[in-house]
């Protein structure tokens, strides 16, 4: 995919730059964080900024090595080949980002094990095949540690393959500006939705499962912004996809109700 | 008793109980906090950031550190919904006021200064507190203006409560009459059980059992029953069941002083007491009988305490087929459920590709074959998949928490029992598919006395071993980290590439000596950590509704599940052990 119109994204600290130095060198980068942090954007954003077709595979449980490097089909009589994202990408010169990547099968790792270090080749057991990478393939993988933890860790030999950038949730200033920036809202609600993440985000700890994102304080902010009663929006956008449980949603409608 | 006293007594009691029905208009708008605790504390977590917990005050209540005292119940004003308000007005108030940097009450203050000042410092909080959440203003000024003008109105220290001071302070002496004997184990059960007035504030006595020898009853030659507040005379434990026959007496009394004792108990007054995190350590203590020792976290030093603890392997010699019988038989169709969900996951979870022979064709394999044979390849005759028997590249081990607070009831159902019950039924479950698994359970009675009471063990036959879980007792405390750290070198030992620790439990950590609160949470945590490093994956079933207010806290946000019933386990295993089997 060209990324034609260019994404909006704002820098939290030094992470365009370390990127860039990354994709000068080839080396893969391991995008660290929470969900809705902009860890898709970012690399949406990179993509355009470097000029380079964007490949993304959102990975879960049953994601193999045959999903991304790709298989026989068999068309009539036929058995043709087909190339797996993975290929195109090593083939074309793209950067493939593979989203969520600890969720996939292990077998996935084996299969970049070889593109992610000074080797850069894709092996094709089902062709017997070794492709050299094109030389602007670069490989970009995302994981969130909070999600997996418990659950379905990255082995330490894996993540070693990769530089880290880790993400998290924004300052409150810098948070307000993105919201203002995606949304059109006007400050004061924006700034009045920043202050009520940061009170559910003193929750994490304390049971909630997941915590309020960037991009739920955007999908809020876009529902007040075209006219939907600011706790309505808070309500739906915010509490009732974060939590089931009545207390804990009673509790945060507290806060949503005295607060905007 | 005599005759006048006898009929003063139940005229009394029937005029207490005339009064509570005639009101029912008031009956409808009284809030309870009862049924708003869990809601406000969830709202005050999120307010402070910090782990605040809500008790029940003695009047008005206030705030002491992250915990808020407010009232049992409010009916002040005309409607449920200003009762409502006023709950959740104090705690958006106190929440606000224990982020300001305001002074503190020094102890001893009187109740009329500690309420004159606790009104002096809304003036700092009001206004901070209406600027951050604007529609309280409002609330704010109806209630005050209600109360104002009531014909005796109740006084504004029910809108602010009153100044507590925070009273966390360390004694430095060792933790004296400590023996060994469990608490509990007297063999009889307490008949009596009576809930308790709030207490706010409460102080942790030593038993001075020189003193409680040496006290000589006196007679005042007046045929009247005392009872009277700790003043520092000692009297000894008689051991009596009176509890009833004082009920009435002791709701008058300002009962503070709390001891640690290991008599066994005869009948249960039960306060909801704040968490004493005051409690001194056990100071050593030699034993001859074989014991591992284990190292304790301490959170404030970030440091550990080597050798801390003093962990006693045991084999669990009492055993009660009857009771395995018993659970297996009315828990029939739950075992058989558990079968089935089990049964699912083993077939579905393990379906082998590349076979020669199997009940399916491997759609892969044969578009290989067929590939192969397009170009004159000699093809791979490996076209099958078949569902094979799960691996048995698993060690559990189920550690069941045995001390006295599983004695008590979760929902209905004795907490030890639900343990007992999930651990025949789940040991059961274990045996049939081959799995390799150890049932033990723990309890402790200060550092130095950590018992662990093997059931089952690893290479342990079931079918003998299961009257052993069946005869589990409740007895001492809950020190949970060096139980960890045990069952963790248990499972060390195994082979199995994915092993599991999986705790039954229905409480926050105490024991005899300091262990309560933040201190034993962290070492909790920490013990986790350990596992977690040693490759070890843990999981907890808490047998009580107020756990998921803590439990995170020590096992993370999805590593544990809330039961009350064996029933329950269906749902929360099935999870479970899709998690296991994806690891």
């Amino acid at each position: 995919m060209i990324i034609e119109k260019e994404p909006y994204y704002h820098p939290i600290a030094r992470e365009i730059e370390t990127f860039e130095q990354c994709y000068a060198n080839r080396l893969p980068v391991l995008l660290k964080g929470p969900t809705g942090t902009g860890k898709s954007r970012f690399i949406e954003y990179m993509a355009y900024r470097l000029g380079k077709d964007l490949i993304t595979v959102t990975c879960h449980e049953e994601t193999s090595s045959t999903d991304l490097i790709g298989r026989f089909l068999i068309k009539g009589s036929e058995t043709v080949w087909q190339d797996g994202p993975l290929t195109t990408a090593v083939r074309r010169g793209s950067i493939i980002y593979l989203d969520e990547i600890a969720e996939a099968r292990p077998d996935i790792l084996v299969a970049i094990h070889s593109l992610t270090d000074y080797r850069r080749v894709l092996y094709m057991d089902k062709l017997g095949e070794e492709i050299k990478a094109h030389e602007d393939f670069f490989l970009a993988a995302s994981f969130n540690p909070g999600y997996q933890k418990g659950f379905k860790e990255l082995k330490p030999s894996t993540r070693q393959r990769f530089v880290a950038l880790s993400f998290n949730y924004p300052e409150a200033a810098v948070e307000t500006s993105i919201i203002k920036a995606e949304t059109g809202l006007e400050n004061g609600y924006a700034k009045k939705l920043v202050k009520i993440a940061g009170k559910i985000r003193n929750l994490t700890e304390l049971g909630l499962t997941e915590t309020v994102s960037t991009r739920l304080l955007v999908d809020a902010g876009k529902l007040i912004h075209t006219g939907l009663s600011p706790r309505l929006a808070a309500e739906v956008a915010i509490i009732e996809p974060l939590s089931d449980d009545p207390d804990i949603s009673e509790a945060l409608k507290d806060i949503t109700t005295m607060m905007l | 008793m005599e005759i006048d006293q006898i009929l003063f007594k139940k005229f009394l009691r029937f005029y207490k109980k005339a009064r509570a029905q005639n009101d029912p208009e008031r009956e409808q708008r009284t809030a309870r906090l009862s049924i708003l605790k869990q809601r406000l504390t969830v709202l005050a977590r999120a307010l402070t950031g910090a782990a605040a917990e809500l008790y029940t005050a003695e009047e008005e209540g206030g705030l002491k550190g992250p915990v808020l005292f407010l009232p049992a119940t409010m009916s002040f004003f005309p409607t449920l919904e200003m009762n409502v308000n006023y709950y959740l007005f104090r705690t958006f108030y106190h929440c606000s006021a224990y982020l300001l940097p305001l002074p503190q009450v020094p102890p001893g203050t009187t109740l009329s200064a500690a309420r004159s000042m606790a009104l002096s410092q809304s003036a700092a909080v009001l206004p901070r507190l209406f600027a951050e959440y604007p529609p309280l203003e409002k609330i704010h000024d109806e209630m005050r203006s209600y109360l104002e003008s009531r014909e005796a109105p109740p006084g504004l220290h029910w809108l602010y409560g009153k100044l507590m001071p925070v009273t966390a302070k360390e004694s430095g002496e060792a933790l004296k009459n400590a023996g060994n004997r469990p608490a509990g184990q007297s063999g009889k059960k307490a008949k009596t059980e009576i809930k308790a007035r709030p207490v706010e504030e409460r102080e942790v006595v030593q038993i001075d059992r020189e003193a409680q020898e040496q006290f000589v009853l006196t007679h005042n030659f007046e045929k009247v029953e005392t009872i009277e507040e700790f003043n520092g005379i000692w009297r000894s434990f008689d051991g009596n069941d009176e509890l009833k026959a004082h009920e009435e007496a002791l709701n008058e009394l300002n009962l503070r002083h709390t001891v640690r004792a290991d008599d066994p108990v005869h009948s249960i007054y039960q306060a909801e007491m704040v968490e004493n995190e005051g409690i001194p350590e056990a100071a050593d203590r030699s034993d001859e009988a074989y014991c591992l020792l284990y190292d304790e976290w301490d959170s404030k030093n970030a440091t550990y305490k080597r050798d801390y603890c003093k962990v006693y392997p045991r084999v669990s010699v009492q055993s009660d087929m009857n009771y395995v019988q018993k659970t297996l038989r009315s828990n029939k169709s739950i075992l058989l459920s558990l079968r089935k969900t089990f049964a699912g996951f083993h077939n579905r979870l393990n379906r082998v590709k590349r076979l020669n022979m199997g009940d399916d064709i491997d759609l892969d394999a044969l578009t290989d074959f067929h590939a192969d044979i397009r170009a004159r390849h000699a093809p791979d005759e490996k076209i099958y998949t078949s569902k094979r028997k799960l691996e048995k590249d698993l060690s559990i081990l189920f550690l069941l928490d045995l001390s006295l607070s599983s004695d008590g009831y979760a929902a209905g159902n004795k907490v030890l029992d639900v343990e007992k019950q999930i651990g025949i039924l789940l040991g059961e479950l274990m045996y049939e598919y081959e799995v390799d698994f150890e049932i033990a359970g723990y309890y402790s009675k200060t550092r130095n006395y950590c018992s662990y009471l093997r059931a089952k063990a690893f290479d342990e036959d079931w079918q003998t071993a299961k009257a052993g879980v069946g005869g589990l007792q409740a007895s001492g405390y809950t020190r949970i980290g060096p139980a960890l750290r045990h069952a963790g070198r248990q499972l060390a030992e195994r082979e199995a590439r994915n092993k599991w620790l999986i705790l039954l439990s229905d409480g926050k950590p105490n024991d005899y000596d300091k262990y309560e609160g933040r201190y034993g949470i962290e070492d909790i945590k920490q013990a986790l950590r350990e596992l977690s490093l040693q490759h070890i994956h843990s999981h907890a079933f808490a047998i009580e509704a107020q756990a998921r207010y803590y439990l995170p806290m020590m096992f993370g946000k999805r590593n544990y599940h809330i039961l009350s019933s064996p029933q329950e386990l269906l749902k929360s295993f099935a999870v479970l052990y899709q998690r296991i089997r994806k690891v």
